[in-house]
Order: structure tokens, then C-alpha cells, then sequence
């Protein structure tokens, strides 16, 4: 609120105020008093009226500062009929009790969509628990009757798995602090990890994988990582060049942090395209390249849990030439915390 | 010839699980019976390892785990579909050695148990030199010996050696030395594959050993 707004609301008061005087000017003029003595009265009238708003107006600007700053202070905004001060003009009360009402109705509306959120999310994680065990059993009945037929079958299991995974994590991101723990990890050991589950694909779709033998350790939770790494492997498989693809995983060290690139020579992204490959749902003019489907959550995903983990994730690219997808993974406790609250803040 | 105990609900899995430890040299023995005292039946059998599944009817392989450890230091993997790593600390709280996800891998599954039986079992540990026709891999350090005569292999070529020399006798698909080598961080395709044969082939030569491996057309590799 500011004076001009405050005058304004006021018009009709003044207008008022200034048709009275204008009556009483008459009227006391009828009267024979004498013309200076009127203009006095209404003089003192004016000041006295110009203080009364002076004051009122200081008044209520005081309040709205209050009001404003509560709200800052305030995590939940929808809670700010909790703390202000109950008001004491009829027509405030009024609107005072409206909010109270309207806040209460909507908190139980947030409270029933988090309950049916929170209910969807723990039947989403045990039906996965559930159809991981026939994946597995299909999987061990392939390991134990090795031919080509099973051999092509596992890797439909293991796509299929990799599926599943997507949608548990999906599930996961929203509420995660009780998901993960952040501890000291060997970071090769998570690349060899997921290789070495999607080997039979790696070696049917004929790509060649060049990883450094350097151990390098990093503060992460390692399965989500591995989720992470396991998307944008898939992401180098689907978008590969027809001959001679190959894939490199390079970890370098910085000072606070360590940074993992897994560089592709496939065929790259629009130049157009590459701002709004987090996006969710964004599939760009390759997706529809490839004839498969492509869903637009992978990345948007690894994007989303990389902020949790307090991690940063970037990505380079050349078309006909070359993805490359650099992780920035924390180097130590503290760096961690402080990257995960600053993105936290980001929303 | 160790023995490993199967705690698994679901009957598909423990008894494919069954036969692959089976294939793997392991004596598996499933516990079918999981509604009481499954502690008392696992230690029955006097196991080497136990593979124990977290979701159970009855109650969870945790429970399972802490009252096996009052009377028992026997080695525990867990299998379990529960994958978040707030499972797998409970897992390592309440006692097990290990912890792995369902769908398993079924060689880091292997190579776990095999590295677990190790540490435990020490005196019984495998050798580390392998024979087969008067040929020797010491696998410590990668060297092959025949008649006073030996010679240091790279570590993929040896590792491809290892593998024909722990299936000697057997035509082993090519696709399965691939698969092998992947599962130990050698990421080799097809082509370096035959070159790396072809090199093996000529230094095995240079100390003697002639027509060691044969070719199978369409097949693979024969020791």
C-alpha cells in the first residue's frame, strides 16, 4: 500500500468531506457570518481531517509491514491465519474468520492428497518388491538354460527391470530423506556395477566401453547413483550410432568435487533441443528419430535426484557427433550438505 | 564341497537358485518349510553360508538374522527385493556379511559367495595355481609355466586363459568368455576377442605349448 492507493480508496470520503463544506459554506454564509471566519472553520476542519488520515494511514501501513514480515518468517504461508493477530474492526473479524475457515478446509485437503500420495507410493514400492521376484526367477530360469533364445530373453528381462527401476525412483523423489545415506563410495565400483548388469546388451548392441582404472571415492548414496549412471548408459544405447559405438567414462578430480563424464559418440542432440532435455516429458527430435519410444523421464529424473543427492548434473552435445554428460559428485560430507541445501533452495 | 542353506519364499526362485548353486559347485539346500523355527532348522544342516530373503511370510529375515548370530558366526547374504539402502544398513545392523538386490546379477552373486566362503573358510581356500596337461597358471601372478619354461601374460589374456583352463574340456561359447570378461571390468567386444587369441596362441608357443586351444567353428573355443 502505498499513499496514492491509500487516497484513492479514500476519494469518496474526501469528496464527501468537501460537499459538506461546501453546504456548510452556504448555509453559514446565509446565516451573515462572515465569509473569513468561515473560511477558518473550514480550514481547521481540513488539517484536522488531513491529521486524522496522516495517522490512520501510518496505522495500517504499520500492519501490513507486520503481516508481511510474519509471512516471510513463515515456512507454510498457508498457516499465516495461525499467527497474525486477531483484527478489531467488524469488517477485518470478518475476513479474519473467512481465512480461518478457508486455511482449515485446504489443510485437510493437503492432508487427504498427501495421505492418498503417501498410500500410492507405498503400494507403487511394494509392487515392485512383488514383480521383482518373478523378474528374477525368469532370470535365474535364463542363467540356468543358456542358449541364444534366453540369452535374447534376458536382456528383455533386464530392460524390463531397468523399467521398474524408473518407476520406483519416480516414486521415490518426492519424499526421499528417508531413501538414501550419503557415505563414502568407490565410484568405479558403482560404474562396473551397472555395466556389468546390462553386460548382455552392451555386448548384443556391439558397443564398446573404455572406463579408467583409477579408484576415485565421492559422498553419495550408491544406489541412487547407480540409477543415475544406469539411465544415461541406457540413454548412450538408445541414441547410438549405427557402427563403431563406444562409450568412455572418464573421472576426473577437482578440488571439492569429482567429476564422472560418460561421453558418447552417438547421434548427439539439436542444438535446439539441448536446454529442455531435463524437462519432463521432453523428447525431442530424436526420440522421434529412433522409431522406440522414448518416455522424456530418464533424464528429467536424473536431474531431479541428482539435486537431492547434492549433485550437479550437465550435459554437452554435438549433433552427429557426440553426447556428454558430466555428474558433479561431492567430495566431502560437508560439500555435500552445502550443494544439497543450495539446490533445495533453487525451488 | 561347501554348503550353502536357501531361506526364499517364493518356490520359482529357490529352486532355479538350487540349481545354479548346484552348477556352481555349491550342495544347496532349500528350507521348505519356513512357518516355525527356521533358525533351528538352518542350523540343522550345518551350513557353510546362508542366502536369507527379507520379505518372508511369517516373520522377516532380519529377525531370522539376529537369532541365528546369538548361536552362530555362519556367514549371511541377504537377498532381498528391498532396495534402498536404509534396508541394506538394517541388513549389516543385525548381522549379515552382505547384502544383495534381487534381480540379482547372478555373477556378482556368485563371486560374493565365493569371496565370502573364502575369507571364512581360509584353510580350505583354493589353490592358487591351476593345472591341466603339465600347463600351469599361477593366478597370483599371472604366469604360465610348462616344462621349466614361463612367460608373464597381460592381465585380460590371462584372464581368458584362466577361464578356458577352469572349463578345460568343455566347447565354451565365445559369447560366454565375453560375458566372463565383462563381469570382471574387461569390457572386450567380439573382434578384440580373436586378437587377443591370436596372442595368446603365439606366446604360448614361445614357451612350447602347441595346439593348446582349438577352434570349434560356429561354436567357440575348446581346451
Amino acid at each position: 500500500m502505498n499513499v496514492k492507493e491509500y487516497i484513492l480508496e479514500k476519494t469518496k470520503y474526501i469528496l464527501l468531506f468537501m460537499i459538506y463544506h461546501v453546504f456548510l459554506y452556504i448555509f453559514l454564509l446565509a446565516m451573515q457570518i462572515a465569509s473569513n471566519e468561515i473560511w477558518l472553520l473550514i480550514l481547521m476542519n481540513t488539517g484536522i481531517g488531513i491529521l486524522y488520515m496522516i495517522y490512520d494511514y501510518q496505522k495500517h501501513k504499520k500492519v501490513f509491514i507486520k503481516i508481511d514480515q510474519l509471512m516471510d518468517k513463515l515456512q507454510e504461508k498457508y498457516l499465516i491465519s495461525e499467527v497474525i493477530k486477531k483484527p478489531k474492526t467488524q469488517v477485518e473479524q470478518y475476513y479474519y474468520e473467512l481465512l480461518k475457515k478457508a486455511n482449515k478446509s485446504m489443510i485437510e485437503e493437503v492432508n487427504k492428497v498427501k495421505n492418498s500420495q503417501k498410500e500410492y507410493k507405498e503400494y507403487i514400492e511394494s509392487w515392485i518388491h512383488e514383480i521383482k521376484i518373478p523378474i528374477t526367477s525368469a532370470m535365474l530360469l535364463c542363467e540356468n538354460n543358456k542358449s541364444l533364445t534366453t540369452r535374447k530373453i534376458y536382456i528383455q528381462l533386464e530392460e524390463i527391470n531397468n523399467f521398474v527401476e524408473q518407476v520406483l525412483f519416480f516414486a521415490r523423489k518426492e519424499n526421499v530423506s528417508s531413501d538414501y545415506i550419503i557415505q563414502k563410495t568407490v565410484l568405479n565400483r558403482v560404474i562396473d556395477s551397472v555395466i556389468s548388469r546390462n553386460k548382455q546388451l552392451f555386448i548384443q548392441e556391439q558397443i564398446q566401453i573404455h572406463t579408467s582404472e583409477k579408484e576415485v571415492t565421492a559422498y553419495t548414496d550408491e544406489k541412487w547413483l547407480e540409477f543415475i549412471i544406469n539411465q544415461i548408459l541406457m540413454n548412450c544405447i538408445k541414441y547410438k550410432n549405427k557402427r563403431n559405438a563406444d562409450i568412455v567414462i572418464d573421472i576426473e578430480e577437482k578440488e571439492k568435487q569429482i567429476e564422472m563424464s560418460i561421453c558418447d559418440n552417438g547421434m548427439g542432440i539439436k542444438e535446439s533441443d539441448i536446454g529442455r532435455v531435463f524437462e519432463k516429458g521432453f523428447t525431442g527430435s530424436n526420440g522421434r528419430k529412433i522409431g522406440k519410444k522414448s518416455t522424456g523421464i530418464g533424464l528429467y529424473l536424473c536431474k531431479n535426484l541428482c539435486e537431492k543427492l547434492g549433485m550437479n548434473i550437465q550435459i554437452e552435445s554435438k549433433e552427429n557427433e557426440y553426447t556428454k554428460v558430466i555428474l558433479y559428485i561431492p567430495k566431502s560430507q560437508e560439500w555435500q550438505e552445502l550443494q544439497k541445501n543450495r539446490n533445495l533452495t533453487k525451488f | 564341497m561347501f554348503r550353502i542353506v536357501i531361506i526364499e519364499d517364493d518356490q520359482e526362485v529357490r529352486e532355479e537358485l538350487k540349481i545354479l548353486l548346484h552348477n556352481a559347485g555349491y550342495e544347496a539346500i532349500v528350507i521348505e518349510n519356513l512357518q516355525e523355527n527356521v533358525e533351528e532348522k538352518i542350523m540343522k544342516q550345518d551350513p557353510n553360508l546362508v542366502l536369507l530373503d527379507i520379505n518372508l511370510p511369517e516373520k522377516n529375515g532380519y529377525e531370522i538374522c539376529s537369532k541365528l548370530r546369538k548361536q552362530s558366526n555362519v556367514p549371511i547374504i541377504f537377498v532381498t527385493s528391498r532396495n534402498n539402502s536404509m534396508d541394506e544398513l538394517n541388513g549389516l545392523v543385525v548381522g549379515g556379511d552382505d547384502y544383495i538386490e534381487k534381480p540379482y546379477n547372478v555373477p556378482v552373486l556368485l563371486a560374493r559367495i565365493a569371496g565370502i566362503l573364502k575369507r571364512v573358510e581360509k584353510n580350505k581356500s583354493e589353490s592358487s595355481i591351476i593345472e591341466y596337461r603339465g600347463i600351469q597358471l599361477n593366478t597370483l601372478k599371472g604366469i604360465v609355466s610348462y616344462q621349466e619354461k614361463e612367460i608373464e601374460l597381460p592381465r585380460t589374456e590371462f584372464k581368458i586363459l584362466y577361464y578356458l583352463f577352469k572349463n578345460a574340456g568343455k566347447i565354451i561359447p565365445r559369447v560366454d568368455i565375453i560375458e566372463y570378461m565383462w563381469d570382471n571390468q574387461m569390457y572386450v567386444d567380439d573382434n578384440t576377442l580373436s586378437v587377443n587369441m591370436t596372442r595368446i596362441r603365439e606366446k604360448l608357443s614361445e614357451i612350447g605349448i602347441y595346439h593348446l586351444i582349438e577352434t570349434k567353428r560356429g561354436q567357440g573355443y575348446k581346451l
